[in-house]
């Protein structure tokens, strides 16, 4: 593969598995040291992959809670601390609630979807805000969701989640554009992870109909006739991170197969 | 640079004689492509295409007329001819002028909408034609502009051409999307070409600036990166969605302006 990101210092979050596990591969191909951050002790393993596959990385995996500040804040201090530097930071760090009512969502619900989603990202951006500018150069990546642009019946906080995300990268990057640091989010439409089927799964025992046919109505739904792969967003990514994205800046980039056009 | 994840690609840019497109199609050539250089303007196009060659790159020159479509057909024949298939289409070719809302006539319109808007469709259609015959899929990749977003009093009818090239994008997703061909669309603010050399000349001419590069000025002073763009801004994104790397992204129309425009 290519060398886009030869030696530049990244982190990752939601990185143990899913998406973001393949970003951080994807990442490391491309030359970065790539730091794993995740709640799940699993991130363990996928640091070890990263490190077996790709020698030369300095990465570490971190374990973290991102919705709790100081422990973001001393993952963002120590990346500096032992790398030297951040200079590609993912916020991709992200649960789904099950499908419910408004009127049945309860309060724990919404702090931990809003918690992890929108918090999580606001987090581990402003520890972030704290250390990119003195470097005068970084990129951040927030990965938002086409749930983020459209509001959908049942999922109401999922939505505003992410919608929170996309508008919350529009305001940092006219704040850091000064200081040479973009700042864009990825959304991505219905993809081939364990989110997703498990979402349609529910979704068809709801509407009493076979998950065959769920999955078939979905499909229609897309231009390009199919759910997309993790790697369809991992490249996304390296394109806003690497010089190519050098001129892009506050923009969310769908990577969704032709879903939804704004 | 030089990696060569488009290597074996049969590409055409129209509108390479100069500006965005010469920088697209010389990017395309130095990752590996073949690359149809097509322009109405055939002697700046043979220009390119021997620069192309020059640099170790393949290129032929094809002279085109976006709004003809015996013209467009000719020029994808002969890239077809030339490289043996047709994997990826910018239709890149444009016009633009400054015009205030009131001053815009009939042939004003037409001409700008005949360029922007009905060339790019006639591009598209006969891409298509190509691309669906051969059964692999294909990318469409249209210039739009920020102007292709936010309507601007200075050009509105510019601006009308280039929402339609959004317009065509999103319609283009949708019909070629089962054929495995993605349409997307790109949208520079204030790049520095000879296109913009031309319009500060005009906001000159029609008293709306007084110096030259003053037009060019206010506009970059919008732009969130804080300077204006050259065409090298453009063709690293340009890149991106010819490569295998934009597969799952269809029908967007994305923005390459420094930050001037976000929706």
């Amino acid at each position: 593969m290519t060398d886009r990101l030869s030696d530049q210092v990244a982190l990752v979050t939601g990185a143990a598995q899913g998406i973001g596990r393949v970003i951080a591969l994807r990442l490391a191909e491309e030359g970065a040291h790539v730091v794993l951050a995740d709640r799940l002790p699993a991130v363990e393993d996928a640091a070890a992959e990263l490190r077996t596959k790709f020698p030369r990385n300095r990465g570490f995996a971190v374990c973290v809670d991102v919705t709790r500040t100081e422990e973001v804040d001393r993952m963002v201090g120590d990346t500096v601390e032992r790398l030297g530097r951040l200079d590609v930071l993912v916020n991709n760090a992200g649960v789904n609630h099950p499908m419910t009512a408004v009127a049945d969502l309860t309060d724990e619900t919404f702090d931990h979807v809003i918690g992890v989603n929108f918090r999580g990202t606001f987090n581990v951006c402003r520890a972030s805000a704290r250390v990119m500018p003195e470097q005068g150069s970084g990129c951040i990546v927030n990965i938002g969701s086409w749930y983020g642009k459209q509001g959908f019946a049942y999922f109401g906080l999922y939505c505003a989640s992410k919608a929170a995300v996309i508008r919350f990268t529009e305001s940092l990057a006219l704040e850091l554009a000064p200081h040479g640091i973009r700042v864009n989010s990825v959304c991505p439409g219905n993809m081939a992870t364990d989110m997703h089927w498990n979402s349609l799964r529910e979704e068809a025992k709801i509407r009493d109909i076979t998950f065959e046919e769920m999955d078939r109505q979905v499909k229609d739904t897309i231009p390009l006739g199919t759910q997309g792969k993790p790697e369809e967003i991992a490249s996304a990514v390296v394109y806003l991170a690497s010089e190519d994205g050098g001129y892009l800046t506050g923009q969310a980039i769908n990577v969704n197969g032709g879903c939804l056009f704004h | 640079m030089a990696n060569e994840r488009l290597a074996g690609k049969s590409c055409v840019v129209t509108g390479a004689a100069r500006g965005i497109g010469t920088a697209i199609a010389k990017r395309l050539a130095e990752e590996g492509a073949s690359v149809g250089v097509a322009d109405l303007n055939i002697d700046g196009a043979r220009k390119v295409a021997s620069e192309i060659e020059d640099q170790g790159g393949k290129a032929v020159a094809c002279p085109c007329d976006v709004t003809d479509r015996a013209s467009v057909k000719a020029m994808i024949r002969q890239v077809v001819d030339s490289f043996g298939a047709l994997d990826v289409i910018f239709n890149n070719a444009g016009v633009g002028e400054i015009r205030l809302f009131m001053d815009v006539r009939e042939e004003d319109w037409e001409r700008i909408m005949n360029v922007n808007g009905l060339g790019v469709l006639i591009c598209m259609q006969e891409a298509a034609r190509q691309m669906i015959e051969q059964g692999k899929g294909g990318k469409m990749i249209n210039t739009s502009s920020i102007a292709g977003k936010e309507g601007y009093d200075l050009q509105p009818h510019y601006c009308a051409s280039k929402f339609a090239v959004v317009a065509l994008t999103q319609a283009g997703a949708r019909a070629f999307g089962k054929e495995r061909i993605t349409v997307n669309a790109f949208c520079p603010g204030v790049v520095h070409t000879e296109l913009w050399d031309q319009l500060d000349k005009e906001f000159m001419a029609q008293g709306i600036s007084e110096r030259p590069g003053q037009a060019m000025e206010e506009f970059v002073s919008r732009a969130l990166l804080g300077r204006k763009s050259t065409p090298e801004d453009i063709v690293g994104l340009a890149s991106f969605l010819a490569s295998g790397d934009s597969d799952y992204i269809t029908g967007q129309s994305i923005m390459v302006d420094g930050g001037m425009v976000m929706n």
